[in-house]
């Protein structure tokens, strides 16, 4: 619905969509997470319109290349997607070469998350990208597609070792990205282990464990068997896992999990995220991004609200 | 017609055809003022919010295409699943959501003069290879880099289908001067088998007669070294597969398209990949290229085409 006033302003343009967040304005709470997009190469931008959210966060990244798992990689699930892809990249190095020098040219906003097998790598990884002009590293602690002998977002000792390692080497605000694998009695766990190993935000959900089977071929769908579930299907475990992290921590939340409109974006923020990631979403609606920003706007202009800092957390009684 | 993004386009639907068996070929609105597609390219489809809400099905869906006018392009398709079956349902006017041109195509640069191009298509495979040789017949594409068709190169398109009613849809090639030889699983129309079978004979007898049928035809000495043929395949795996051994085997390229589900579409989800052969890979290169991007035509001996069996947990 596009009301608009007699002037013919469309409603909401004088909503301000802006947040504070790590010392920096982002023009609105929407982060594209990481993963989908990689490294977002102009084609994909201009298809995508990825430019048009807050800041994007870039894609996996390791110390050296990494090949990703055997395909198949992807199945659609009920208003879902299951992936696999394995944290295919081509390391830190061709990042600061040929990825990074774009997109600040572009004057986009981004985080770079980051991966590893050991916390020394993901040191490695921190310290590589010392000199590049970022907002923050995001630290991907497990992805369900990937298998590590000490699973860092699983285990509150062994994550706030691995954030202190990290921080030795990292000249840029820390964020942790925190997997709902670990069930909803101890996301407030790994929350504080985050807080308390210094992280300055953290971020959640990753993707949910899951698995497909081919019954004519009578085996897994996935080359990796298992992958991990996107999409619609999982919002309301992720907005539970939000709402519990956000009253855990005082370090702001990114919270993403079946986000595809810019209803749901308020949502997160209702919950106490300060800003709202989306992945799936661009993938089935191309243009999710302008749509969500002016959904949130005709919204909260109904609401009554002049910024949407003013919504964040008001769901549990704060803001 | 209506350009939303960069690449994506408000369509609509301008006939649906019925061609029996499952089969359709649907006509699509394509805008004039963008990049026509080249041959081996495809299109994501999918219904608009309007006509279809909700988040299921989520993706869009590749469909190579199989003819392209200033104005539109056709896409062959059988119905397989709930997208199709809704794909099917549509009528003139109805709006389809579209992306593209999208992937690599056919290599400008693929055959030389004299060469046979021999086109092995299973079922729906018939559909790049439909759009390659309408283009290269009608010298629009170039098999040899030069623009237009080398004079006197053979072309066949070796078709294998279900039924002979979908079998018309390589029929209009024959006015193009493309021999189409037509297998049917059941018989109805030309050889009962399928397009393997058509292959091994084709193949069998292009051994024989290349050297004096071509040399003649090409204006060739006799001391100028063997034609060749050059095998362009699409369809199910088994199909691409037989082609690449049967290429193997004369010495012939074979280029193949391949099929896979798409994210993105653009090569940066990597949703997409297949595997490259290990011979291929330097140390440091990829081993993993996008169907979408990096394709989704190869070379045969790019790409392992066996079916990867799912291992016990992640691999790295």
């Amino acid at each position: 619905m596009k009301a608009t006033k007699p002037d013919g302003e469309r409603t909401g343009q004088s909503v301000d969509l802006s947040v504070e967040f790590l010392g920096t304005t982002l023009k609105n709470p929407i982060v594209v997470a990481s993963g989908p997009f990689g490294y977002f190469p102009a084609e994909a931008r201009r298809l995508y319109r990825l430019g048009e959210a807050g800041a994007l966060v870039v894609k996996g990244t390791s110390v050296s290349p990494w090949p990703g798992n055997p395909p198949p990689r992807l199945i659609e699930t009920p208003a879902g997607l299951l992936n696999s892809i394995g944290l295919e990249n081509k390391g830190v190095e061709w990042l600061k070469r040929d990825c990074l020098p774009e997109l600040r040219a572009e004057g986009l906003k981004v985080i770079v998350n980051v991966v590893g097998t050991t916390s020394r790598e993901y040191r490695e990884v921190a310290e590589s990208l010392g000199d590049q002009d970022i907002l923050a590293l995001e630290l991907n602690v497990s992805c369900p597609n990937v298998e590590m002998d000490v699973e860092f977002g699983e285990d509150p000792v062994a994550l706030r070792g691995l954030l202190e390692e990290v921080r030795r080497g990292s000249r840029h605000p820390l964020i942790v990205k925190l997997t709902p694998n670990v069930g909803f009695r101890r996301i407030a766990d790994l929350a504080r282990a985050a807080e308390d190993g210094g992280a300055a935000a953290i971020s959640l959900i990753n993707t949910l464990k899951g698995l497909a089977i081919d019954v004519e071929k009578r085996r897994p769908v996935l080359g990796a068997v298992f992958g991990g579930l996107s999409g619609p299907a999982v919002k309301p475990v992720a907005l539970a896992m939000v709402w519990r992290a956000a009253g855990a921590v005082a370090i702001p939340v990114i919270g993403m999990g079946g986000v595809t409109s810019g209803r749901d974006v308020l949502e997160f923020l209702m919950a106490g995220a300060r800003a709202v990631g989306v992945g799936t979403a661009p993938l089935s609606n191309p243009s999710a991004i302008p749509d969500m920003v002016r959904e949130m706007r005709e919204i909260l202009d109904r609401l009554g609200a002049r910024r949407v800092e003013e919504v964040i957390g008001v769901a549990r009684g704060e803001g | 017609m209506v350009t939303l993004n960069d690449g994506l386009f408000e369509s609509a639907v301008e006939r649906n055809e019925d061609l029996g068996g499952g089969h359709f070929k649907v006509r699509l609105r394509f805008p004039e003022t963008a990049v026509p597609p080249k041959p081996g390219q495809f299109v994501l489809l999918k219904m608009p919010p309007s006509r279809w809400p909700g988040a299921d099905p989520l993706l869009f869906r590749p469909f190579s295409v199989y003819s392209y006018r200033p104005g539109y392009v056709e896409v062959f398709y059988k119905v397989v699943g709930r997208f199709t079956r809704g794909l099917a349902s549509l009528g003139p006017g109805d709006p389809v959501l579209l992306v593209g041109p999208l992937g690599n195509g056919f290599p400008p640069d693929l055959s030389r003069s004299g060469d046979f191009l021999i086109l092995v298509a299973g079922g729906t495979g018939v559909a790049p290879l439909h759009f390659f040789a309408q283009s290269l017949m009608e010298g629009t594409v170039s098999g040899e880099g030069r623009g237009g068709r080398a004079v006197g190169q053979p072309v066949a398109l070796l078709g294998g289908f279900s039924s002979a009613g979908i079998a018309a849809a390589a029929g209009d090639l024959r006015q193009l001067g493309v021999s189409v030889i037509v297998a049917t699983e059941d018989g109805s129309l030309g050889l009962k088998g399928t397009v393997l079978d058509l292959l091994e004979e084709c193949a069998e007898e292009l051994g024989k007669t290349a050297n004096r049928a071509s040399r003649s035809a090409a204006g060739m000495e006799a001391g100028d070294p063997p034609v060749r043929a050059v095998v362009l395949a699409a369809g199910p795996p088994a199909v691409i597969r037989g082609a690449a051994r049967v290429g193997q085997r004369f010495g012939w390229p074979v280029y193949v398209s391949v099929e896979q589900r798409m994210g993105c579409g653009v090569g940066v989800c990597r949703g997409c990949v297949v595997r490259r052969r290990e011979e291929r890979c330097n140390p440091g290169e990829p081993r993993f290229v996008s169907v979408c991007s990096d394709g989704p035509v190869f070379s045969a001996d790019e790409v392992a085409l066996e079916e990867e069996i799912p291992g016990p947990g992640a691999r790295r």
